[in-house]
């Protein structure tokens, strides 16, 4: 059983790192990081990673970036970031919540409580946009890693319903539709970090994204 | 009026009146239909029961409400305020306040308490005691 902090150690002492220095850091590691290599979930594994840019800072120099991403590769047991998939068929009132709870259960853990319900209600209004507007489509949503660690989920809405043809209007905030939901696309686009609308005769076709902070390696923990 | 209140309500969520209060629990995982479900039984009864004046929705189990949700809410509020209950919701989380807010959702209609008790307070309502304080006008 390989434990994260022996993994740690490892990485250190094969560095221009005084051995003092590496053991005090080790030393000074949280106790999460006496779990097993690939155990901790990402954000466990962003914590440690802001204590070791810490450690490094105050018993050396100031961090390395290769040696980081080398103990980021040792924390998360060289694997990283599990990517997650998911297509949803929206054809009902019943899909969108089904949408809701999917989002919510990729999101839960990974991003804060608060953007987790606000990511989880954009993907609501875009999928209640598809079976209210185009009685069917599609909603796409996916987790990956991004380089600098951060967590990026994408929702893409597609449908070939009519298109919205006053999306100016809806986007400017002016338009009050009889279901009041032009304060739905409106609302996604605030939520999330962008949101992207493609829209025609043949369909449209929304992609937004929210991403997770990623670890500040410049701050104590 | 009838006795027994024996006809059915056809609603997704239980409406208890507790004296001059109509209580109602908002399920979680709210579909659309069910939503407009709630809002219609909310009205049939405020039209048939007499007397009530205030409505406390507990929206506790909602974990997201977004526009849609909101707009049902706000509008149960105005069909109450028709009836001359005032509305006032509690158990909102947090982050769905702050989600309403973003989302430039207008609560206006509505009012929000952290607890039962305070809502109660907001609605100068009490709970009836054995001292024959009876509901009813």
């Amino acid at each position: 059983m390989a434990l994260v902090r022996d993994a740690v150690a490892d990485v250190l002492r094969n560095t221009s790192l005084v051995p003092v220095a590496a053991r005090s850091i080790v030393t000074t590691l949280p106790s999460s990081a006496g779990g097993e290599v690939g155990s901790l979930d990402v954000v466990a594994g962003h914590d440690l990673l802001r204590y070791l840019a810490v450690g490094l800072r105050v018993f050396s120099s100031a961090p390395q970036p290769a040696l980081l991403e080398e103990l980021h590769r040792c924390l998360t047991g060289g694997q990283g970031f599990k990517p997650a998939n998911r297509v949803l068929t929206v054809t009902s009132d019943h899909h969108v919540v089904t949408a809701q709870e999917t989002a919510h259960a990729m999101l839960r853990g990974l991003f804060k409580p608060t953007d987790c319900i606000r990511v989880v209600t954009a993907v609501s209004e875009l999928a209640r946009n598809i079976y209210l507007y185009a009685q069917t489509g599609e909603v796409r949503l996916t987790m990956a890693e991004e380089p600098d660690w951060s967590l990026l989920f994408q929702v893409v809405a597609q449908d070939r319903g009519p298109g919205i043809p006053n999306l100016d209007e809806i986007l400017s905030g002016s338009y009050r539709s009889k279901t009041g939901l032009g304060k739905g696309l409106l609302g996604a686009r605030t939520l999330l970090d962008g949101l992207d609308i493609k829209t025609g005769p043949g369909g449209t076709t929304i992609k937004g994204f929210k991403k997770s902070r990623p670890p500040d390696l410049s701050r104590n923990p | 009026m009838a006795p027994f209140e024996t006809a059915p309500d056809h609603s997704p969520a239980p409406l208890m009146k507790l004296g001059h209060c109509l209580f109602v629990l908002v399920p979680g995982n709210l579909r659309d239909a069910a939503a407009r479900e709630l809002h219609d039984a909310v009205a049939a009864r405020l039209a048939k029961e007499q007397g009530i004046r205030g409505l406390v929705i507990d929206v506790s189990a909602l974990s997201i409400v977004d526009s849609y949700a909101a707009r049902v809410l706000d509008e149960t509020a105005h069909v109450a305020r028709s009836f001359g209950s005032k509305t006032v919701l509690v158990g909102l989380h947090p982050e769905v306040a702050v989600t309403l807010v973003e989302l430039g959702i207008d609560l206006t209609g509505l009012e929000t308490a952290l607890n039962l008790e305070r809502a109660l307070a907001k609605l100068k309502l009490r709970i009836v005691s054995e001292d024959g304080d009876g509901p009813g006008p």
